[in-house]
């Protein structure tokens, strides 16, 4: 994957592009699959048809404590924007809704980069809409990202299935992959892009990347023994 | 003999000690800057093992005065990013070696 990467080592002036491929991709998704097959941790892959075109896929339920955002009425959600803070936030102790989540990893031929898409459901299977799914942002994250509401999260119909779905631009990523490339590759240390790139982003929706995909295969151990989310 | 008596009295309470109070144990955390982040005066911490990610990149981001909307990266391995509420402590029982934790730190703007 190093050597792939170097392709596109000088095409840019000030700092070499890390731009991924699609069979790079791939390679990254199969590498990340394994892992989490060894662990247990529930992605798969959803190939199209007919193709070697796919995406990894993964459900997971979350409990979203509900003082993180708006009071949770009769009626379900209503969005209002978080005060700001300072300092690690911590919630009390109050009721919390339990959300489930679907994750898609795709390829993004534009941005040369993985992309995420997901969508959210209450337990009764309704849709969360974009305000919504807003409340379900850990308050350390919404600050930053409500500089950019509009960009950062937003709905688009999923390439692949045409569904609406929310999903991370993926105009910056390779802005922060490309330092933590770079100090890699400089150590000449091997590094699975998707995977680097995942644990940047996952926990921003929600999405908790194990550390057990770091660790030597010889440890790994089964997700089922540690505490649960 | 005393002397050993003493010792194993020292080592039974070190050891309760850690079992029911863990964040008071702390560990050598040793921080390096990625890319065109700034470089931190100190690099060397003790930090307490109950810590979490989220908390050590907090104090970086106000160390380093950086902006609101400057998003800092903490990283093991330099790849890969620990959840937020991951505690230090566990990061160095996996990671560290020769008595300390490496972390690589980046500012970055992510989103948008």
């Amino acid at each position: 994957m190093k050597d792939g990467l170097r392709e596109n080592f000088f095409t840019s002036r000030r700092r070499p592009a890390f731009v991924l491929d699609e069979e790079q991709f791939r390679r990254c998704c199969q590498l990340l699959l394994q892992r989490s097959d060894q662990l247990g941790d529930g992605w798969s892959w959803e190939a199209v048809q007919g193709s070697e075109e796919g995406y990894l896929r993964k459900t997971a339920l979350r409990s979203v404590p509900s003082d993180w955002g708006p009071l949770h009425d009769q009626e379900g959600f209503s969005f209002h924007p978080q005060t700001l803070y300072d300092g690690s936030y911590t919630g009390t102790n109050s009721s919390s809704l339990v959300v489930q989540y679907e994750y898609h990893i795709l390829f993004s031929c534009s941005y040369g980069a993985p992309v995420l898409y997901f969508r959210a459901f209450t337990l009764e299977g309704k849709s969360l809409a974009l305000e919504e799914m807003w409340s379900t942002i850990h308050p350390n994250y919404r600050l930053r990202l409500q500089n950019f509401p509009l960009n950062a999260i937003s709905q688009q119909e999923h390439p692949l299935l045409g569904q609406p779905f929310f999903f991370l631009h993926p105009c910056r990523t390779e802005e922060f992959m490309g330092l933590v490339l770079q100090a890699a590759q400089d150590q000449g240390r091997p590094v699975n892009y998707v995977l680097s790139w995942l644990s940047v982003v996952g926990p921003v929706v929600g999405l908790d990347v194990p550390l057990q995909y770091c660790t030597p295969l010889h440890s790994a151990v089964s997700l089922n023994s540690t505490k649960p989310d | 003999s005393l002397v050993s008596s003493c010792l194993c009295n020292i080592c039974f309470f070190a050891c309760m000690t850690q079992c029911f109070f863990p964040s008071t144990f702390t560990v050598d955390v040793l921080l390096k800057a990625v890319g065109d982040t700034p470089i931190m005066k100190t690099k060397k911490w003790a930090v307490d093992r109950g810590r979490t990610v989220q908390s050590l990149a907090q104090f970086i981001s106000r160390f380093l005065k950086l902006d609101a909307n400057e998003q800092l990266f903490i990283y093991v391995h330099q790849s890969f990013a620990p959840s937020p509420d991951q505690e230090v402590g566990v990061l160095f029982d996996c990671f560290g070696s020769d008595g300390k934790l490496v972390l690589h730190y980046c500012k970055s703007q992510a989103w948008g």
